[in-house]
């Protein structure tokens, strides 16, 4: 009951200092984005260059000053901006440059002392293919990572393409706007990214950074309920369920309780499992009352609730992160005589899942000679934590992370289906369940 | 009721861990008796009596209870036994009810006769007053009670109970002892280990004794005491005062005289051929009164210390 509360505390403590710190949000830079393209047209008209300006989410960004230069040489040193046109963009943050030809044009776009500038170079013919797939990358959470990413589809003819499918390594994230639009935020590692367009793919690998930022700020429900999964219940969540049951077993043999068990008409097998399902829903059931206040928490705090799938991911994630580490307490108690070894057995569980697995992680990479930062290194990163309960909570927490927090913070599945998470959820606690009624059945006496 | 045929147990594998706590133990426990197991500090009762209640699988061998077998019908077995352990153990915040409640479910009663039954079984072994108490506010005796009161939840027809007046004060042996009578009297077949000899002789109208390991003598109490009476040396008990010493010492060269103890009320002769009539005849013709001479009694304490070898129960 203590530990409930204590954590309940502490939950909602965090949701409310976490609901009072400003968002970053995108800077100037990523609220005027100036998209260019050239445009073929079909009627044998000269080609001419379209521009969108927008924010990185691909929202237009209307009354904005865009100039058009004289052509220029490629990689010309001494190039000077030599003005031919201007023009502002509608309320869709659109402009065209019709009749220009073959050649490099320069663009300026002018936003207060903001000054950006661009090239598009056209060609005499247009490019095969039915469109272009424009991808672009921005650091808007200030964590030292550029992992936001916008794209927009264009036809040859200088139209966007509207409702393409855009895929996250083979996963449907959703569609191109009306004006070819589309943004993700993508955690540290190898991604690749593709557009369907008329049975044509159009992609691109993007790699991205870790994070530099060891704390980010965040707000928003989701924010606030990711900052809670992530930090508090991945270190809280073991904390409890080792603290509970770390001498579910070796209590009752102890203090003699064991034997009178063991004569019950009950088999050896549903005495193991009777035990587990006993502790944990003695640690499952204040845990979720905490989880439940917690999202409400937020949803009083914000004016908003959680995204309905990541709210159930951090519940449901947090019973198997739970069940996993009860079943390890349960079948290290099976062998531990007394109360000192039994608590010697919690705490180094603790720290091998938790406070060591980093040097795990870190003996592995070195033995295998993996460079850190690269795709290999975040693969085997990702793989390394489908061997540890805290790090499978946390692949099937970014599994379930709302499309905006995609990649936030960090988080990142290293290349892993999504389904990784649950899946090794269940052959952990399938497994655990199977060597704790062994050992039970054998070790028992 | 119980079957013991060739129970052996070995504990650990590795030659430095090696123990064999029972090697080829047969008896067998007729029904509605009260059986008590007899032997020293690690002879092996324990082990056999947790065989016997399933909760370690033999070595070797088969022991049964009611036809089933332990080890292939352990779940047949669990039925028909109550098992109370030596220690048993209990939830030092659950009160006595709550425990034969909890206890109670396993056997699938329904609550009502849960209830009923929790609340005879706590008044039968004198916990009636005590039923609403924390575990942890109980006495030694109170937990033995407590610990049979759970054994007898289930009405079973087996008893097995490890050193169940172990520890406790005369007024709790007294007591343990018409129970023990009272459940045989219904029908229950009683099998118990016991350090008091004076105790089992009492109660017990079958006793076995093991000695490391191995099942020295089995059969009714005073089966085992006639036994033991014919290999046992015999003594003459002879209640004679002021003895001389010389006297003494003559009758110590008496044939077949091995001993003479002084005692408050004369002497205790021991023998290897029952010579009463010539000790008697030495005595009185040295002008000693005599006034009465006759062989001792060969009793179950007498019957052990013989069968193990002096050994400390």
């Amino acid at each position: 009951m203590f530990v409930s509360i204590l954590m309940l505390l502490v939950m909602i403590g965090a949701a409310f200092g976490l609901s009072g710190l400003a968002s970053t949000g995108p800077g100037i830079q990523n609220e005027y984005v100036l998209w260019a393209s050239p445009a073929y047209p079909t009627n044998g008209s000269a080609a001419g260059v379209v521009v969108w300006v927008a924010d990185v989410f691909g929202e237009g960004r209307p009354d904005v000053d865009i100039a058009l230069g004289e052509p220029v040489l490629p990689n010309d040193p001494d190039f000077v901006f030599r003005e031919r046109a201007t023009r502002i963009t509608n309320g869709t943050g659109w402009v065209a440059f019709p009749d220009l030809g073959p050649g490099f044009w320069p663009l300026e776009m002018r936003v207060g002392i903001l000054t950006s500038t661009s090239l598009v170079f056209l060609d005499p013919s247009p490019p095969p293919g039915n469109a272009t797939l424009w991808l672009r990358r921005f650091e808007v959470l200030g964590d030292g990572a550029a992992r936001d990413v916008g794209l927009q589809v264009m036809r040859p003819e200088g139209r966007p393409v509207a409702g393409a499918e855009v895929r996250l390594n083979g996963t449907l994230q959703g569609m191109t706007s009306g004006d070819g639009f589309f943004h993700l935020r993508l955690g540290a590692g190898v991604w690749s990214v593709a557009v369907d367009v008329a049975g044509e793919r159009l992609g691109q690998d993007v790699f991205v950074t870790e994070s530099l930022v060891s704390l980010p700020i965040a707000s928003g429900p989701d924010s606030i309920l990711f900052f809670l999964a992530y930090i508090l219940m991945g270190v809280f969540g073991p904390i409890v369920a080792i603290a509970l049951s770390y001498d579910a077993l070796a209590k009752e043999r102890f203090q003699g309780s064991l034997e009178l068990l063991l004569v019950r008409p009950a088999t050896r097998t549903g005495l193991a499992v009777g035990k587990f399902l006993g502790t944990f829903a003695s640690v499952a059931v204040p845990v979720v009352g905490v989880q439940l206040a917690s999202l409400a928490g937020i949803a009083g705090l914000t004016g908003e609730w959680p995204e309905a799938g990541f709210a159930a991911a951090f519940i449901l994630g947090t019973m198997a992160l739970l069940a996993s580490y009860v079943l390890i307490m349960q079948i290290f108690s099976t062998f531990m005589k007394s109360a000192g070894t039994a608590i010697l057995s919690a705490f180094f569980v603790w720290l091998v899942f938790n406070a060591l697995w980093n040097l795990v992680i870190l003996a592995g990479t070195a033995v295998l000679g993996i460079e850190g930062g690269t795709p290999e290194y975040f693969s085997f990163v990702a793989s390394a934590l489908l061997l540890n309960p805290s790090g499978v909570f946390q692949l099937t927490l970014t599994a379930y992370l709302p499309p905006h927090l995609l990649g936030a913070f960090g988080a990142s599945l290293g290349g892993l289906p999504t389904w990784s998470g649950p899946v090794a959820f269940v052959m952990w606690i399938a497994g655990l369940l199977v060597v704790a009624v062994l050992v039970f059945k054998t070790k028992v006496v | 009721m119980i079957d013991i045929q060739g129970l052996t147990k070995v504990y650990g594998r590795s030659r430095a861990v090696h123990v064999r706590a029972l090697d080829s133990v047969s008896f067998d426990v007729p029904d509605r008796t009260i059986f008590g197991f007899l032997g020293p500090n690690g002879a092996g009762k324990t082990t056999t009596i947790r065989i016997l209640a399933t909760i370690l699988p033999p070595t070797e061998g088969a022991a049964s209870v009611g036809g089933h077998d332990v080890r292939d019908e352990a779940l047949e077995v669990k039925r028909l036994i109550g098992y109370m352990p030596e220690f048993p153990g209990f939830y030092p915040t659950m009160t006595g009810e709550q425990h034969l409640d909890y206890w109670g479910r396993f056997y699938r009663l329904p609550r009502a006769d849960r209830r009923r039954r929790s609340k005879d079984l706590m008044d039968l072994v004198g916990l009636g007053a005590e039923r609403s108490k924390k575990a942890k506010a109980y006495s030694h005796g109170m937990l033995k009670r407590l610990g049979l009161a759970q054994a007898l939840l289930h009405d079973p027809p087996v008893l097995i109970l490890d050193e169940p007046a172990g520890g406790l004060d005369p007024h709790g042996i007294i007591f343990f002892r018409n129970l023990m009578k009272r459940l045989n009297r219904d029908g229950k077949t009683i099998f118990l280990s016991s350090h008091i000899l004076g105790e089992v002789q009492q109660t017990c109208t079958h006793v076995g004794v093991i000695h490391r390991g191995r099942m020295v003598a089995t059969g009714t109490t005073d089966e085992i005491q006639r036994k033991m009476g014919r290999t046992i040396a015999p003594k003459a008990l002879v209640e004679a005062r002021d003895v001389p010493d010389a006297l003494v010492e003559e009758l110590r060269r008496l044939p077949h005289v091995t001993a003479v103890d002084r005692t408050d009320w004369g002497l205790i002769v021991t023998m290897d051929e029952d010579v009463r009539a010539a000790v008697n005849g030495h005595l009185v013709y040295a002008g000693v009164e005599v006034r009465g001479i006759k062989l001792a009694e060969v009793t179950l304490e007498d019957a052990f210390v013989a069968l193990t070898g002096g050994e400390a129960t």
